[in-house]
């Protein structure tokens, strides 16, 4: 420590060798500006960013002189993402001490890389246009870009505190405490996030839990391990005593072996008789099943049979009107053509026409003229009898095609 | 109850690297040991500034 008046080496001394100045009031200050160094670190240690950089920037206004608040000051502003405000105090850092200061790594380590620290300045660019716009009342648009920025600057606390503000807003209460809970794994003692967080607590009525999964799981397992569990339930506390665990290899082989053989006599003694009934079974149904089929399909194919022959019988019927029709139709014809014969005189013709007349086919009007031109001629036609015997013969002949 | 426009004015845009100079240069590092040497020349001299 140096003499703040002429700049001497000072001992142990409450004066200065040199000036002979009283120098209490400075080694005060310096004594703060330690103190609050020392909480700073401790801060920073168990991630409470935000309480150590106030300790730290306490500690600089004691002393501005203390490198390594200044550096450690850098440092949490950096992992806040805040690099400018950390870049400017290592630059200072260095300007105070530019031998043996940790500040001129950091500014050469920034530097190295380029294409992460313009990967940074363009987040904190769009940042600033983000809240532009949310400014502006688009807030649509400065979501989707903090969304990007905070992949791309995970650090960055600010980016995590507006989306929050912009989904709570929107209501979007679920997203909101997603949002920061990942602030807090960064900062968690950042009275934005703690604000915000509670504000959403409120809103729905469920607390937020902070200490992460792995944290839970490893007290959980911690207190598996000391052997019982031991848990409430409504009055009672119940202690399950600690569970086996098999601890030799060949032990467990043969456990194992005799577990797999024991499953392999369940299954080919329980599961698969009934698998194998179940197939049977199946079977058993579709060949019931297309047996059913077989006969609804006889029965149609007899019932179409049926069908056919009851048409064929029509048909000949059918047929045997249509003869009949003709026969009546040819034997009136022939009475005409020999009753117009006999009034034309022409007997013979008469004669000869007549003959083709079946009297069965005749009406009685008709069997009159017919009975006028047979007494005319002496000439009969066919007959009933003979007729009869005709078509008897016809059908004979039918009946036998 | 947060009010999202109030909210919203607390915050600042973030400077980014090219405001990095000017932000160094307009930083304040007066400690408490600044002030007392002031003080003391103050008395010293017997005059205030302000």
């Amino acid at each position: 420590m140096n003499c703040m008046y002429c700049g001497a080496l000072l001992t142990e001394e409450d004066y200065c060798p040199r000036c002979g100045r009283n120098i209490l009031i400075q080694r005060k200050a310096y004594y703060l500006s330690n103190l609050y160094y020392n909480r700073g670190l401790e801060k920073a240690s168990i991630r409470d960013l935000s309480g150590a950089i106030e300790c730290l920037r306490r500690s600089l206004t004691f002393n501005k002189r203390n490198i390594q608040a200044r550096n450690l000051l850098g440092l949490v502003y950096y992992e806040t993402g805040e690099v400018v405000s950390a870049l400017s105090e290592w630059v200072i850092s260095k300007n105070l001490r530019p031998v043996q200061n940790l500040a001129s790594g950091y500014i050469q380590k920034l530097q190295a890389n380029p294409n992460r620290l313009n990967m940074i300045n363009t987040t904190i660019r769009k940042y600033n246009q983000a809240l532009e716009n949310c400014q502006a009342g688009h807030e649509d648009m400065a979501a989707i870009q903090l969304k990007k920025i905070l992949t791309q600057n995970p650090k960055l606390i600010k980016g995590y505190h507006l989306l929050a503000l912009i989904q709570i807003k929107n209501h979007a209460y679920t997203k909101a405490r997603r949002t920061l809970r990942k602030a807090a794994r960064i900062d968690k003692t950042n009275t934005t996030t703690l604000r915000f967080l509670k504000e959403i607590d409120e809103r729905t009525g469920v607390p937020t839990r902070l200490d992460d999964r792995k944290t839970r799981k490893e007290k959980e397992d911690k207190k598996e391990s000391n052997g019982s569990i031991a848990y409430q339930s409504g009055n009672e506390l119940i202690i399950q005593p600690p569970a086996f665990k098999e601890k030799s290899t060949m032990s467990m082989m043969i456990t194992l072996a005799v577990g797999f053989l024991v499953g392999a006599a369940v299954f080919w003694f329980l599961v698969l008789p009934v698998k194998t009934q179940e197939i049977h079974r199946q079977v058993n149904q579709q060949i019931t099943d297309y047996s059913n089929a077989i006969a609804s399909q006889e029965a149609q194919v007899s019932e179409l049979k049926g069908q056919v022959a009851d048409s064929n019988s029509s048909t000949g019927e059918l047929e045997q009107q249509a003869n009949q029709a003709q026969d009546q139709s040819s034997s009136y014809e022939a009475l005409l053509l020999a009753y117009s014969a006999m009034q034309s005189e022409n007997l013979d013709e008469a004669a000869l026409q007549i003959q083709n007349v079946q009297t069965a086919q005749l009406s009685d009007s008709a069997r009159a003229v017919y009975d006028l031109v047979k007494e005319a001629t002496g000439v009969s036609g066919i007959e009933e009898d003979a007729g009869e015997d005709e078509q008897e013969q016809q059908t004979q002949e039918q009946d036998v095609q | 109850m947060i009010n999202y426009e109030e909210e919203l004015k607390k915050f600042e845009p973030s400077l980014d690297v090219t405001d990095a100079e000017g932000a160094i240069y307009n930083r304040e590092l007066t400690d408490v040991l600044d002030i007392l040497q002031e003080i003391l020349k103050e008395t010293k001299t017997g005059t205030r500034r302000k």
